[in-house]
């Protein structure tokens, strides 16, 4: 590591542990609101769209989105939309015209800082055998079903000789009804209930190493490299991966189960068997920021989504609103016009902010402008 | 000193199209005795022939243009005329009168008569465009100028289908036999490459065949044996405001001179026409818009709703330009011509076409890449010997001529390439347009049929997306995918003919020639052309044409000149078929030889007691020509009726026949004015039609079954004065057909079985007025040359009952509205240019339909208006249902024009809307008007 960049790296480490100890007076601070707080809505779909990704250029914005009219992926597909607005399109057509053979889907995009490799987790819901579904109806009410990963690298060029990478991380075989939850589950209830996805992908700026979310906790990846996935330490329940622009950092969101339930059901049918679930209610999420090492450099406090900007700032979603933690005093100011929004996703820019928001049909697409251009 | 000339033209139907010849008399001035032995000779060639007993010269194969002719006898001061117009087609009378001189005096120069009021000695009826008028005329193309002739208007001669004329270029008949019914003239000259275009629509003589209603004879330029001399040319609207700019440029290049290391007399001639065009076909609406004034009530209401609720859905792509229609031109052209000997000479032409550009179709209106598209590529080789001789009193002229025409037309999707990659400079692409899939469609069609494989490229005609309706014009516009057809039809033909003449000082012409004239013909026509498995129709066949005539010309009774002459035509189709296309083991035919026999008479005299100043002519002619050979082959194509029905191609096809008579008169109503009365009927019959035949229910074949009559009065009537030329003409004429109704069953309706009604073409009045003024006129010394062309006319009928439209009650007031057109170019000479020696210069200002009006040119025939019937409407609203679901704002489907209340979705009842304004819009008129207003400017430079 060249000394600048060390240098860098230990201001921002110190600073952003001055901002852990200063998060909880964030209410207090609204004052100093970040940003022009001018909005404008992306998208309208009625289906979920969330994790917006910005292309190189910040000319566009890749997202997911759920029963996005007219295409095949009625749980999500990649889009691309122009990041003034417009016309979205599918990032992968051929990918919606061959999914006659299952109900996969598409989340969590993230463009190569080249530009040219997108990542993200095609998730395909698997047919598990379950003790109760079917039976008396108890069964498909609690019962999340088990679905399958993977972290699929592909070219944006379909003419591309270059194959695809994938690496699958969810856990095949593992049936949900055997009397109990790990958190992976909980973590896909989450989604499902919640309408957002804890699977996320961040490429390093050096374009060849990811690090991404299986729901448990924080892989390192090289996906040309042909070697599996590392887990990196000091990453247990970790979600939401974010690097910071300088390489030296990663920051992400640890999961913190808080209250649960436990559901069980007595199948219908009246045969001696029943399942029992337990389910997380509230899921707390703690900014934590580590070295790729998995050193532990500081935890600025509760939010979820956190994303780095071009200036090393951190952006995250914390009570229901947008915050941004600057990177060299360690104050976090709510970001104008970011209130409900998650996901967020600076321009490479840094000029303006694209986050997720309920709006009318579900999550939207929206962007804030940060800065005036 | 002034000498007395007598200039005249005799009809001389010359198959040696490119030359004329000059007959005439020497005479001693004071005693008007014949003088013999003088010697006469064409100034600058090596032609020349010496005077009988009776002075009497005749000289055969002079070139066209005007040229100067010497007669000297020894004891005589020696007389040449200057500006003497020859003429490919008509004999030049000339009477010369030679003042005694006991020693040798310089010469005397006299000059010729310019122009003719009238023409005693020629029976056909004709008109003659000559090189001057040529490049002084408002015209891009010499079809613009065809149609200063009376009862010539928009391609159709004298109320004939369009293809129901000949074309020739230096006698070389070039007609598109294919597919002349609807793509007119097979090859095109630069204007400034022609000599003269004569334009003949009655009584043509027993040389030309093919022809049931015209012929077009160009004669080309050749370059002077003095000097080289040309002239470069650029005009551009790229300056013009917006409503007046249509993206036209065009450059011009032309030079001629001698080729002395070739051999003393040789010449070359070239021409370059290139012209750019960002709206091939603008039309005087742009994309026009449908307009509540323009349809019925119940339309009008939905219009109305549009405009109320959602105006910017109501036309949102209306435009003063139509779009997509880019495109370019490319005319070259070269003659050599090569004295071989003293008498025998060899030219050589060779003229290459490119036409090509976007077609605009609504369908495709907002479709950003992918356009339709054609390209026409033409080529002619030429090959002439001509033999000459002129002795005392006589004239021998024999000409071996032969020709390969090539014309490949191609229709298909246009690359984007084209467009984005290709080589231009400015507004002009250097290459051809690439077509999508062009290899495969062109590739041998038995590998075609093999490989069942799609038109490489073409994608199926998708969703509206991205229109201004966004998916509410689903099924509607089209702007994904491409359009769906690839077609081309390509011909070879070889031709070679032999004519041999013979003149005599008296006037006397004897002539006959023949000449085959042998065909391959391509046709391919592939639909659904993005569907691997469908199939193309492909044919490829030999057809062949040969023919002969002879005729006589001779005097009678004085001043009377009588022509007769008999022609034989012959044709097969080549296409051999089977007698029972459900039947697999049904015989094959060979179709036999097709025969017709023609015989042609043509009187003309002036009316005694007038001095010449009065004429009249007479004509019976029988005429015909061989089908359009497309219609051996399946196919939809207008025929004289517009049925625009698809029917199975008759390889035994007749031929389309005619009979025509005329009568004329005309008059020099003062030494500047003439004008000339004709009278004409022509009887058609055995047409090709699509109808069905009387008494039949389901034979879609087409078939000879239409005839009809045509008869008109032409007035014509020019004049010369010093400053100003006048070329007018009117036209009144009634074309009848009589058939079977395209959709009647006359089985079950036997009253409505045969019927008659206006042909498509029947122009009723028509007037053209071409106006010269000073230097356009002939007057040298002034710098402003004005050329204005005007011309009036009625419309055509609008053939609804072929459409299965209205009841025939209708038909004779279902006529398109006049049309009237002023035209004009305006130049002015600016003397020499600087720093360029030897060079002259000028600016020309261009314009048409200066007048700026609509001009309707088609109409609707289910309605005969600029709009749709409700019924039309509704198919297409009910074509779509609502989607289920609100369409958001980044759907491809969502379009911002039609979230009326700005909520970023598109709900039921905005589609609705959105629909409709989808439907109005495309039915718009754009195609239904005239030519666009238009102004050009241009520099000229003559070196």
């Amino acid at each position: 590591m060249r000394f600048a960049t060390f240098v860098r790296a230990a201001v921002l480490a110190a600073v952003l542990g001055t901002a852990c100890r200063e998060i909880d007076v964030l209410g207090e601070s609204e004052q100093f609101a970040w940003g022009t707080g001018a909005t404008r809505q992306l998208t309208y779909n009625l289906g979920r769209d969330g994790e917006p990704s910005w292309t190189p250029d910040g000319d566009s914005i890749y997202y997911s989105a759920e029963a996005f009219p007219g295409l095949v992926g009625e749980r999500g597909v990649l889009l691309a939309i122009p990041a003034e607005g417009g016309t979205a399109r599918p990032v992968f057509p051929f990918l919606h015209a061959t999914q006659a053979g299952g109900p996969a889907y598409h989340v969590a995009p993230a463009v190569s800082p080249d530009g040219e490799r997108v990542a993200y987790v095609d998730i395909t819901v698997m047919a598990v055998p379950s003790m109760c579904v079917g039976e008396g109806g108890c069964g498909a009410s609690i019962e999340p079903l088990l679905e399958r990963g993977a972290i699929v690298v592909r070219d944006r060029d379909e003419s591309s000789a270059r194959a695809p990478r994938t690496h699958a991380f969810v856990f095949p075989g593992r049936a949900p009804n055997t009397g109990g939850l790990d958190r992976a589950f909980a973590y896909i209830d989450e989604f499902q209930t919640a309408g957002r996805v804890g699977f996320s992908i961040a490429w390093a700026p050096d374009g060849e190493r990811l690090v991404f979310s299986d729901g448990i906790r924080l892989y390192l990846w090289q996906p040309d490299s042909g070697t599996p996935p590392q887990a990196l330490p000091n990453s247990e329940y970790g979600v939401h991966p974010t690097w910071s622009p300088d390489g030296e950092l990663i920051a992400f969101t640890r999961q913190q189960a808080s209250d649960s339930v436990d559901v069980s059901c007595i199948c219908g049918s009246g045969l001696p068997r029943s399942a029992t679930r337990r389910l997380f209610i509230n899921v707390r999420g703690e900014l934590t920021v580590i070295r790729p090492d998995g050193s532990v450099v500081s935890q600025p406090g509760i939010g979820v989504d956190p994303a780095f900007g071009p200036d090393g700032a951190l952006y995250a979603s914390s009570v229901g609103r947008l915050i941004r933690i600057d990177a060299a005093t360690g104050q976090s100011v709510p970001v104008a016009g970011g209130e409900g929004g998650y996901s967020p996703a600076p321009s490479p820019d840094g000029s303006h902010l694209a986050f997720m928001k309920q709006g009318t049909g579900g999550y939207d697409i929206w962007v804030v402008e940060l800065t005036e251009r | 000193m002034w000498l007395p000339l007598l200039l005249g033209g005799l009809a001389t139907p010359g198959a040696a199209q490119t030359t004329g010849s000059i007959l005439g008399q020497v005479v001693e001035q004071g005693t008007d005795r014949p003088l013999a032995g003088v010697s006469v000779s064409v100034v600058g060639t090596t032609l020349g022939t010496t005077t009988g007993e009776d002075g009497r010269f005749v000289i055969a194969a002079v070139p066209p243009g005007e040229r100067a002719v010497r007669a000297e006898l020894i004891g005589y001061r020696p007389v040449v005329v200057e500006n003497l117009v020859v003429r490919s087609t008509v004999r030049t009378e000339l009477r010369l009168e030679l003042q005694t001189a006991p020693v040798e005096l310089e010469g005397v120069r006299v000059q010729a008569e310019r122009i003719r009021l009238i023409e005693p000695e020629i029976s056909t009826t004709h008109e003659v465009i000559r090189a001057r008028e040529l490049i002084a005329l408002p015209i891009d193309e010499i079809a613009e100028a065809v149609e200063l002739t009376p009862g010539v208007s928009e391609g159709h001669f004298r109320g004939g289908r369009i293809g129901q004329e000949i074309y020739l270029i230096d006698g070389f008949e070039t007609k598109n036999q294919f597919e002349a019914s609807s793509q007119g003239a097979a090859l095109e000259l630069p204007p400034g490459a022609l000599e003269e275009v004569e334009v003949i629509t009655g009584g043509f003589g027993a040389q030309y065949g093919s022809a049931l209603s015209g012929v077009v004879s160009y004669t080309t330029r050749r370059g002077s044996t003095d000097q080289w001399e040309g002239r470069a040319a650029a005009h551009t609207d790229e300056w013009a405001p917006g409503s007046l700019w249509r993206g036209f440029t065009g450059l011009s290049l032309s030079a001629g001179g001698p080729l002395a290391f070739l051999g003393a007399g040789t010449t070359l001639y070239a021409d370059v026409l290139a012209q750019a065009r960002a709206e091939a076909d603008p039309r005087a609406r742009g994309l026009a818009c449908l307009e509540a004034g323009d349809v019925d009530e119940s339309v009008a209401t939905l219009i109305r709703q549009v405009e109320a609720r959602a105006p910017g859905l109501h036309c949102p792509a209306a435009s003063d330009h139509l779009p997509h229609q880019r495109g370019d031109k490319l005319i070259g052209f070269a003659r050599l011509d090569r004295p071989l000997t003293s008498n025998l000479s060899l030219v050589v032409t060779l003229l290459h076409n490119r036409d090509q550009h976007e077609l605009y179709t609504p369908e495709h209106r907002y479709n950003s890449t992918y356009q339709l598209g054609q390209r026409t590529r033409g080529s002619l080789a030429t090959a002439l010997l001509d033999w000459t001789r002129n002795v005392e009193g006589h004239a021998w002229h024999v000409s071996l001529r032969s020709s390969y025409t090539h014309i490949d037309r191609y229709l298909g999707v246009v690359d984007p390439w084209t467009f984005d990659g290709r080589a231009r400079l400015g507004a002009l692409g250097f290459g051809s347009f690439r077509f999508l899939g062009e290899d495969f469609v062109r590739s041998p069609i038995e590998a075609q049929l093999a490989s069942a494989g799609s038109v490489p490229g073409y994608m199926a005609p998708g969703s509206a997306l991205g229109s201004p309706f966004g998916i509410a014009a689903n099924g509607i516009f089209f702007t994904s995918g491409t359009p769906d057809i690839a077609n081309y039809a390509r011909s070879g033909v070889f031709s070679a003919d032999l004519t041999g003449e013979h003149l005599r000082a008296n006037g006397m012409i004897l002539r006959s020639g023949a000449s085959a004239k042998l065909y391959r013909v391509e046709s391919y026509e592939r639909t659904l052309a993005h569907l691997s498995g469908s199939t193309p129709n492909y044919a490829r066949f030999f057809p062949a044409v040969v023919s002969g005539f002879s005729e006589a010309r001779f005097g009678a009774l004085d001043d009377m000149t009588i022509s007769m002459g008999l022609r034989v035509d012959a044709f097969r189709s080549g296409v051999s078929f089977r007698a029972d296309r459900g039947d697999f083991l049904s015989p094959v035919i060979d179709p036999a030889w097709e025969v017709s026999l023609m015989p042609r008479v043509g009187l003309s005299m002036p009316i005694p007691g007038t001095d010449g100043r009065s004429a009249v002519r007479f004509n019976f002619n029988y005429v015909s020509q061989p089908p359009d050979f497309r219609y051996f082959l399946d196919t939809a194509i207008g025929d004289s009726l517009r049925t625009d029905i698809r029917r199975q191609g008759n390889p035994q096809l007749s031929f389309e026949r005619g009979v025509t008579y005329e009568a004329a008169a005309s008059h020099m109503l003062s030494e500047d004015v003439g004008a000339g009365l004709t009278y004409f009927r022509k009887e058609l019959r055995n047409l090709v039609t699509g109808s069905l035949r009387i008494g039949e229910t389901g034979n879609p074949q087409y078939t000879t079954g239409d005839f009809g009559t045509v008869q008109g009065v032409e007035l014509s009537l020019r004049a010369q004065l010093p400053w100003a030329t006048v070329r007018g003409g009117y036209a009144l004429s009634r074309a009848l057909g009589v058939t079977s109704g395209a959709q009647n069953d006359s089985t079950a309706d036997p009253d409505r079985a045969v019927i008659e009604y206006p042909l498509a073409f029947d122009r009723r009045h028509s007037a053209d007025v071409a106006l010269y003024l000073w230097q356009a006129a002939g007057m040298t010394d002034s710098p402003w040359s004005l050329t204005l062309v005007g011309s009036a006319q009625s419309g055509y009928p609008i053939s609804r009952l072929a459409a299965g439209g209205v009841g025939a009650d209708d038909l004779e007031t279902a006529r398109l509205p006049w049309s009237t057109v002023l035209d004009a170019r305006l130049a002015r000479d600016f003397g020499a240019l600087p720093g360029c020696g030897g060079c002259t210069w000028r600016i020309v200002a261009d314009g048409r339909n200066l007048l700026g009006r609509a001009n309707i040119v088609a109409l609707r025939r289910d309605t005969g208006g600029l709009g749709p019937a409700i019924g039309a409407v509704n198919a297409l609203l009910d074509d779509v249902a609502p989607p289920p679901v609100p369409i958001p704002a980044e759907a491809p489907g969502y379009s911002a024009a039609a979230d009326l209340n700005d909520n970023g979705y598109i709900e039921a009842d905005e589609f609705r809307l959105a629909r409709t304004a989808a439907v109005l819009d495309r039915f718009d008129p754009s195609l239904f008007y005239g030519e666009a207003r238009q102004l050009r400017l241009g520099l000229e430079v003559k070196f």
